[in-house]
């Protein structure tokens, strides 16, 4: 609860930033800020309702700059203008510009050049009217010798439209040391499934009544020890699913292509490794869904409860969209969140690049949650018992 | 004195449930406790039991301190709560394979005290699907499985059927004869006929009491 207050005055406190806000992904622009054109060009692509829900821009002098910044992750890719560019679309001449990401947007890239391509053929249709116009003022001021000209420039926009595919030519970077796409939704998978799994086991984790556990604790079994081995029986579940699911990627990849290039050239120790190395992040998510279950006494209670609180806090922590969608205030939180946590610890797994302190704070999380958890045992012992 | 149980107090909070409890008997007999809903009876169990601790007071058991020595306490002591603690989705059989082990349980099952309590007869039907004196039966054979010299009984025959009480009555009876203690809280009037002794808890403190059949003098006295 208080986890989730925090959140919530974390959001809202800075609310005018919000409003604000409509940064999600980062996009440099490196251009000749002379062309007078450039701004013509740029302001097209900013007002595109697409662009502006998911892109900002960043603009550059100079392309060394964009890189440093790429590598620092300030921006996730850049596009390259070439010098004149906008005038010559406006011309009817074809030249190509450049989009450089590296493999953590790669596959956004198609969207975003889309967008460009869509800015550029509005102001290549803008420009026809422009034609047309400049026709029919000759035409009324009886100019000579203007059809030729008119047809050549007609020709090259119908190239230049029909060529759209060259339009802008992408470029991929890959030496940083950053998740795909395909293997951040690899991370992504694992933990909704380890979420799933927890759901489903509100059956037997539930204690409709204490009566067996005033028995065992009777017969020498304290609520402590009870509440270890029923936090170590509700882990085995998850741990095991996890298991099978790698034996199954070992099996398939051994046979077909690897799509995840994080898991490319892994051995089958190397995929081993991974699996143990996980296993703080699986405790951590855990740990928080035995919490919640021992609030409640009936399935449908808890079943709803784990619901609502796992599948919400996994959303904002990047389950179902990277993490850097979400407000810088939001971010800073959830790398703190059980979950931020374990998908960062499974994110920095899968790149080899583990930081020791995440496996700490899944380890701290898992502890914190057993020992509440444990309190809330020995209370609704004692307290029922009147 | 067998079981000696003197001023037990408990409090929760501002409200004293127990205020001073004393029971005294020796062994092989069997105590019946009695009070209306809400005197401490399952509170006295439970602190017996070492569900939750008293304020003060003294537990005797052959000698041995029950509240120090916890040791001796789950081996000596049998609790039957008033929900059988049973795993619904398993089998009886798969229930007492819990608490037995196998060659106890085959014992046991053959000519022993899960025989004498019919449990023998409904071993792979699923509990979910018992009625409420198998499922009675089936706990008390669960906490009996380490063999207790004293048990605790809290409301046995709270919705059974003759047949159910007979059986359970039966065990009891048997357990009390092979020097085994028992201590009985219930509302029911034929429970009482198989006590030697009978204690009311009225406003946190015990009375003994000599029942002599009249049920009304009984009544008049919770």
């Amino acid at each position: 609860m208080l986890l989730l207050a925090g959140m919530f005055f974390a959001f809202f406190g800075t609310r005018e930033e919000v409003v604000e806000f409509n940064s999600n992904v980062s996009i440099g622009i490196v251009a000749n800020n002379e062309d007078k054109y450039l701004k013509m060009g740029i302001d097209a692509i900013e007002t595109l309702d697409t662009t502006s829900s998911y892109l900002s821009l960043v603009y550059y002098d100079d392309e060394e700059s964009a890189v440093n910044d790429m590598k620092s992750e300030t921006i996730m890719g850049y596009l390259l203008i070439p010098d004149d560019y906008v005038r010559s679309v406006l011309r009817g001449d074809n030249i190509t510009a450049t989009f450089v990401s590296n493999n953590s947007i790669i596959d956004m890239a198609p969207m975003i050049v889309n967008d460009v391509i869509d800015t550029v053929s509005d102001l290549v249709f803008e420009s026809q009217v422009g034609i047309f116009a400049m026709e029919e003022f000759y035409n009324e001021y009886d100019v000579k010798g203007y059809k030729q000209a008119i047809t050549d420039i007609n020709v090259k926009y119908i190239s230049f439209v029909v060529d759209r595919a060259n339009m802008v030519e992408v470029t991929e970077v890959k030496a940083y040391k950053q998740n795909s796409m395909q293997g951040y939704f690899a991370c992504v998978f694992f933990v909704i499934i380890v979420i799933l799994v927890g759901v489903l086991c509100s059956g037997i984790c539930i204690k409709r009544d204490l009566s067996m556990t005033r028995l065992l604790n009777s017969r020498g079994c304290s609520a402590v020890c009870q509440t270890f081995i029923d936090f170590i029986c509700f882990c085995f579940i998850p741990i095991l699913i996890v298991l099978f699911i790698f034996v199954c990627m070992v099996l398939f990849f051994s046979l077909n292509t690897c799509i995840i290039p994080e898991y490319s050239d892994l051995t089958l120790y190397g995929y081993f490794d991974m699996f143990i190395k996980m296993i703080p992040g699986i405790l951590a998510i855990c740990s928080l869904q035995f919490l919640i279950y021992e609030f409640c006494s009936d399935v449908i209670t808890g079943s709803l409860l784990q619901f609502v609180v796992s599948i919400g806090l996994a959303y904002i922590s990047g389950c179902l969209y990277p993490i850097s969608f979400f407000p810088e205030n939001i971010q800073n939180v959830v790398k703190f969140t059980p979950f931020g946590v374990a998908i960062e610890s499974f994110k920095q797994i899968s790149l080899d690049i583990l930081n020791m302190n995440n496996i700490y704070l899944c380890i701290g999380y898992c502890i914190v949650f057993v020992l509440l958890s444990t309190l809330v045992r020995i209370i609704k012992i004692r307290s029922r018992a009147v | 004195m067998s079981l000696s149980i003197n001023n037990i107090k408990k409090n929760y909070g501002k409200k004293q449930v127990l205020k001073s409890i004393s029971v005294n008997v020796e062994k092989g007999k069997c105590v019946g406790i009695l009070g209306l809903n809400g005197s401490g009876k399952s509170t006295f169990f439970n602190v017996l039991s070492g569900i939750c601790k008293c304020d003060s007071g003294t537990f005797l058991f052959d000698g041995v301190d029950m509240f120090s020595d916890k040791k001796s306490r789950s081996k000596l002591l049998g609790y039957i709560t008033q929900n059988p603690p049973l795993i619904d989705e398993l089998s009886g059989l798969d229930n007492l394979k819990l608490w037995y082990n196998k060659k106890s349980l085959q014992a046991e099952l053959e000519n022993g005290v899960l025989k004498l309590l019919g449990v023998d007869e409904f071993l792979k039907v699923k509990v979910s699907k018992m009625s409420g004196g198998m499922k009675k039966r089936l706990a008390i054979g669960c906490a009996v499985a380490h063999r207790p010299s004293l048990l605790l009984l809290d409301e046995p025959s709270a919705a059974l059927d003759l047949q159910c009480k007979e059986r359970i009555a039966a065990y009891l009876t048997q357990f009390k004869a092979n020097g085994g203690t028992v201590l009985i809280a219930t509302h029911d009037i034929q429970d009482l006929e198989f006590c030697d002794k009978i204690v009311i808890f009225k406003d946190g403190i015990s009375q003994q009491y000599s029942y002599d059949g009249d049920a009304s003098k009984l009544i008049a006295a919770l």
